[in-house]
């Protein structure tokens, strides 16, 4: 599933990956075939149903695990085979993660959460701080980053893993289920965000969702059906 | 450093108490204070003996196999002249009886004749002297230990009738028939050790050579100290190869020495014992720190995901281990001070001042700190500590991140 656009530079490309899973009765073959390339600042939504393989999808593509077989590459470098810490670098440079259910750091602030990232990333607090304020102040939430998530409601931990997935101004976010967690008219308000934040920052998006109003308001929405992607005309779906 | 910043955090969170760290701090703290109470009352055992017998005899002792060295004098300036000598005194050691007011009160007890101008140099004397004076000590009068007086029912100038028992066995043969000496005492001593304060006092070198019918310029030995005590081994083993056969010189360190080694067994068993103990302690912090681990299984997928490397990940663990080892140190070295401060009272209330006297022969526990004990204890603790953290920290690395993540979506 390649963009339109050839002459804009891809910030990932993913080559017939496929992964099977060994289970009692014999391998679970969960993607057969995904190919997949994103450009710089192009938002792509992938919908399927339960189960089939959406998150597996995107923890390959975000290299939390690794596929059977297949490549893969961020920003044109050839990703798949590398060692984990070199992974984990490239990951903390290049990519900005929103998970269904926020995974913040209980222990931290807010905006310690947004600065944790940017220090995995290797960069000094000092330098840091602001940035991540301002993005805090970009998500509304400026009066409560000394808050705990524990003192953040499940909208406002979403703004807050939204700021960490962009302090490091990564070239794609993978979105998993991003508003799976809140009620639609908070979910309403974060996909907004994540809309709108990721266009004015030039971040290529990668979204997994079950809702389609969302899906559709990317520029590329594609389907994972038996292992395999395939576009909204293919599927006869909009 | 985000490894040490995050452990720090999740060891102590903000506005909650922090129960593992508490536990688990207070865990190592406790056997930490264990250890090194238990190290340095030994130590302490050790030491004082070593200093008491410093002090009671120098650093080295010229004894002879004969009943008496002769001409002492000239022995001693023989030796006072040898390299790194630094003070010489002459005694006579022997067993003197104390005659009661009835035939059956007769006492045994051990008496020390000096040289009053010479015995100062080498031992501190005079700093025991409780009631009297070094000084006010001359042929007709004696000092003796405070639990010996109170032993004696005796006070500052009373007189005791004394005979040594080179007379006695004279009288028994039918020799001539010395009658006992009355002596009077002009001074107690006390130095807090009960062998000595129980059975020892001190006469002038003439006294002592009348009761024990020794010649003038003669004594039963001499002891020496010298500018570097360190080197009291190889001066007497020096001195013994230009001794005649029948003069031995015994550095301080041979005298009582089946005692201090027991002691320092003592010391290294329980040293050993509580090694155990501190290791269990770690083991049973091990399984906690697993415990806290899996529950971070969450939080482990999230900083693989932000992008944290492996060695990172075990950082952040390991660095949890290591600051309970250094705080449950620390805390542990300040329990240590305040345990030690009052260990009479303690020792008191334990209603143990009696086998204190017993065994150990302190009328109060003494008190020497041993940096070694500390710096053993201290390397000991962080990184028992901080190994017991190694397997959860290594176990939490190696999780795949998808797994990770999956446990908790």
């Amino acid at each position: 599933m390649s963009p339109d656009n050839s002459s804009t530079p891809l910030v990932l490309q993913a080559e017939s990956l496929a992964k099977s899973f060994k289970t009692p009765r014999g391998p679970l073959d969960v993607l057969t075939n995904v190919t997949l390339s994103v450009s710089a600042g192009e938002c792509v939504s992938i919908r399927g149903e339960s189960g089939s393989g959406k998150t597996t999808l995107l923890q390959i593509l975000g290299g939390l695990d690794r596929a059977s077989s297949g490549e893969l590459s961020w920003n044109g470098e050839q990703v798949s085979g590398r060692s984990n810490a070199f992974l984990a670098t490239r990951r903390a440079r290049w990519l900005g993660y929103v998970f269904q259910s926020y995974h913040l750091v209980p222990e931290l602030s807010a905006l310690e959460n947004v600065i944790l990232a940017a220090r995995i990333a290797g960069q000094s607090t000092k330098v840091t701080t602001p940035k991540a304020r301002e993005l805090l102040a970009r998500v509304g939430l400026e009066h409560r980053i000394q808050h705990l998530p524990s003192q953040l409601s499940g909208g406002e931990c979403q703004r807050v893993a939204l700021a960490r997935a962009l302090i490091n101004k990564p070239r794609l976010i993978l979105a998993d289920e991003p508003t799976g967690n809140l009620d639609e008219r908070t979910g309403e308000d974060i996909m907004a965000l994540l809309l709108n934040l990721a266009k004015s920052e030039g971040v290529a998006l990668v979204l997994v969702t079950h809702n389609s109003d969302f899906a559709r308001r990317a520029e590329r929405q594609l389907f994972l059906r038996r292992g395999e992607l395939c576009s909204a005309l293919e599927t006869g779906e909009s | 450093m985000w490894p040490f910043f995050l452990a720090r955090k999740q060891l102590f969170p903000p506005r909650r108490f922090p129960v593992f760290a508490f536990i688990s701090i207070l865990g190592v703290a406790c056997g930490v204070t264990a250890l090194l109470v238990v190290q340095t009352v030994m130590n302490s055992f050790g030491e004082e003996h070593r200093i008491r017998i410093r002090e009671a005899d120098g650093e080295v002792t010229l004894h002879t196999s004969n009943k008496f060295i002769p001409d002492v004098s000239k022995v001693e300036v023989g030796i006072a002249a040898l390299p790194g000598v630094k003070a010489v005194s002459p005694y006579i050691n022997n067993v003197l009886v104390v005659i009661g007011e009835s035939e059956d009160d007769i006492r045994f007890f051990g008496t020390r004749g000096i040289d009053i101008d010479k015995e100062p140099t080498v031992t501190p004397l005079a700093k025991y002297i409780e009631y009297g004076s070094l000084n006010d000590l001359d042929d007709d009068r004696i000092i003796i230990g405070k639990r010996l007086a109170i032993r004696l029912g005796v006070r500052i100038g009373s007189r005791i009738t004394v005979q040594s028992p080179y007379e006695i066995a004279h009288s028994i043969k039918g020799e001539k028939i010395k009658l006992p000496r009355e002596l009077e005492i002009c001074g107690f001593f006390s130095t807090g050790f009960a062998d000595a304060d129980e059975n020892t006092s001190f006469v002038t070198m003439r006294t002592a050579r009348d009761l024990f019918g020794m010649p003038p310029d003669s004594a039963s030995a001499i002891h020496l100290t010298l500018r570097d005590p360190a080197q009291a081994e190889s001066f007497a083993e020096e001195l013994n190869r230009r001794l005649p056969l029948n003069m031995f010189a015994e550095p301080w360190t041979e005298a009582r020495r089946a005692f201090l080694d027991a002691i320092g067994m003592e010391k290294q068993m329980l040293f050993l014992l509580m090694f155990i103990i501190t290791l269990v302690a770690s083991f049973s912090i091990g399984s906690t720190l697993f415990s806290h681990v899996v529950r971070r299984t969450r939080e482990i997928g999230l900083i693989s995901a932000l992008g944290g490397a492996p060695s990172k990940i075990l950082q952040v663990f390991m660095t949890q281990g290591f600051l309970i080892g250094i705080l449950g140190y620390g805390i542990g070295l300040g329990l240590t001070f305040l345990i030690l401060h009052f260990r009479q009272q303690i020792v008191t209330l334990m209603g143990a001042e009696a086998t204190l006297l017993k065994q150990y022969r302190f009328e109060t526990v003494p008190l020497h700190y041993d940096s070694n004990d500390f710096i053993k204890a201290a390397v000991l603790t962080i990184v028992l500590m901080t190994l017991a953290s190694l397997i959860p920290s290594i176990w939490a690395a190696r999780r795949k991140p998808s797994e990770a993540m999956r446990d908790v979506t």
